[in-house]
């Protein structure tokens, strides 16, 4: 494999850590290649993998420097990831966060061929999580080392991720770059996860373009092809809200009650009928509104996938 | 209610703790040394202190390794080997001793020469002192987190260090505690000793069994002996406290890992 992060998603039994366990040599009985070297009859400690666990599993009985060079030499590894300040101090005096990079120190003191990261993020707070997120970005980057990083959260996979694959019920559905997977989801399923709301409804062409009735009546265009039963995804990202039925024909639109307005970091998710928009705070304000309320939510026919059911 | 409940406190304390006051008030504290330096008494003390030492370095270097594998290896008849080898805690001490003759007696079933010899003694004090160290040893090592051991190996290190530099220092408080409840029940056997190892002064003549022999011809030697187990079995009691208090902390973070 090359010198890429590879992000394994999926929902939590998919599983993704079993697969991970399974490379580093932790579950026996797999077949494992690597760059053309057999693996599969290799013990742990002679598989050459760097394994950042989720809860990081530092050895709580040993300096920060100590669990890094149980590895090996720790070299500029503490500098480089910052927790040189830390190294006489213990696993349980530290932040998640620094717990994070002590462990990727940890592993990357073993040198390893291949780093393998289960839910490297899901330890941290909310909070931390964020700004840990892009950190990690940047040193995944910089180590220009295959990766494969398992999270169940389909933002974390884009942001730390080259490709992503997602993986449901161990069966790899589909794998390509996060924005190819979000531009074109091969099944529901991909479509939800990567964040899409899906509309279930009956196609057929009209012209250049599809249309499509949804179970209330409500009708939809598409800019894709299709006829039959069909899931039409719209990302929140794409949806605007207003007051006022839109008139513009290129627009889809749904009406409904607004049944959710949750904020998200600097954005507010509000979820329309069966449409979830997310708008920025400053829109949500200026909109004013609440659970309840009618609402129009608007997006373009051009880019509403449609996936045949 | 609570007048109650304080009295049956205050009785139960002075129950337990009167015995141990009575050894030490009926002779005075220079009396009790003096006693000490009695030939009956010192040969005790030299054989409890020479059977036990070796008894635990058995029990300890046996032991440890058998309780690892204990702890983390599943297999078919597991809770039955666990159970024989708490079967000595519950046993009664003269079941031991015949036991004990029944194996390693003459006409045992390894028909061998130890018994009544001080291998005898030691034989006895491993017997019962093993299942104290290594019951408490699987659980120590049971609690050690599987993740962290998994991450040792992952980050290279061979089944033996990982035992070594992980497994054994997080369980090391557990494992100390063990080997003190344990040395606790070696020092006090009676029962078992006294069916195969017999009381030969100076040759397996265990302080308890001292004590026993004293008793109808010197109270104040058995009194002195008494006192001096008292004192210790009231230390390593204490140690044990102490050892589990400062043991290994329960750690944040460790949640099971994801599927």
């Amino acid at each position: 494999m090359g010198a890429e992060t590879f992000a394994l998603a999926g929902p939590s039994g998919a599983g993704k850590s079993t697969l991970l366990r399974a490379v580093a040599g932790l579950t026996p009985g797999a077949d494992v290649t690597v760059d053309g070297d057999d693996w599969t009859a290799l013990p742990p400690e002679r598989r050459s993998v760097g394994f950042v666990f989720q809860d990081y599993a530092l050895f709580p009985h040993l300096t920060v420097r100590r669990n890094v060079e149980f590895a090996g030499p720790s070299g500029d590894l503490l500098e480089r990831l910052r927790i040189a300040n830390l190294a006489d101090a213990r696993p349980r005096e530290l932040s998640g966060g620094e717990r994070q990079r002590v462990a990727l120190a940890r592993a990357l003191a073993r040198r390893p061929r291949v780093l393998l990261l289960d839910e490297p993020l899901a330890a941290l707070d909310p909070h931390t999580r964020d700004a840990v997120r892009g950190e990690l970005r940047a040193t995944l980057r910089e180590l220009a080392l295959p990766t494969i990083v398992v999270t169940h959260d389909y933002l974390d996979a884009a942001a730390l991720a080259d490709r992503v694959g997602v993986l449901v019920r161990g069966e790899l559905v589909q794998e390509g770059t996060a924005e190819a997977l979000i531009a074109g989801p091969s099944s529901p399923f991909v479509a939800e996860f990567a964040g899409a709301c899906l509309l279930r409804g009956h196609a057929r062409r009209d012209g250049d373009l599809t249309r499509v009735t949804l179970a209330d009546g409500t009708e939809i265009a598409s800019t894709d092809a299709a006829t039959g039963d069909v899931a039409a995804v719209v990302y929140p990202w794409e949806v605007t809200l207003g007051p006022d039925q839109p008139t513009d024909s290129a627009q889809n639109h749904v009406v409904g009650r607004v049944t959710a307005v949750v904020p998200v970091a600097n954005r507010v998710r509000v979820t329309v009928g069966a449409v979830t928009a997310e708008v920025t705070a400053a829109s949500a304000a200026r909109l004013a509104l609440r659970e309840g309320d009618e609402a129009f939510a608007t997006w373009k026919a051009a880019g509403t996938r449609l996936i045949p059911l | 209610m609570r007048a109650a409940f304080a009295v049956c406190a205050a009785v139960a304390v002075a129950f337990l703790a009167l015995p141990v006051v009575a050894l030490f008030s009926r002779i005075s504290p220079a009396t009790l040394l003096a006693q000490l330096g009695e030939p009956a008494a010192r040969d005790a003390l030299v054989v409890s202190l020479k059977t036990n030492a070796i008894a635990q370095t058995l029990v300890l270097g046996i032991g440890t390794p058998a309780a690892h594998v204990l702890a983390t290896r599943r297999f078919r008849g597991r809770d039955l080997v666990l159970t024989l080898v708490e079967l000595p805690l519950v046993l009664p001490p003269a079941v031991a001793g015949v036991g004990l003759l029944a194996a390693f007696g003459r006409m045992g079933l390894l028909s061998t020469s130890v018994a009544f010899t001080q291998t005898a003694v030691v034989l006895a004090v491993a017997y019962v002192a093993a299942p104290f160290y290594i019951r408490t040893a699987v659980a120590a090592f049971e609690a050690v987190d599987a993740t962290i051991v998994d991450a040792a190996r992952t980050l290279g290190a061979r089944p033996w260090r990982v035992f070594a530099r992980v497994a054994l220092p997080l369980a090391a408080g557990g494992l100390g505690a063990g080997a003190v409840l344990a040395f606790a029940r070696g020092l006090g056997e009676f029962g078992a000793t006294i069916m195969f190892a017999g009381s030969l002064q100076g040759v397996t003549q265990t302080l308890p069994l001292a004590i026993y022999a004293q008793f109808g011809r010197d109270f104040e030697v058995a009194l002195a002996l008494g006192a001096l187990l008292a004192a210790f079995s009231f230390a390593l009691l204490l140690a044990v406290k102490w050892l589990r208090f400062t043991s290994t902390p329960v750690f944040p973070f460790a949640s099971s890992s994801s599927a």
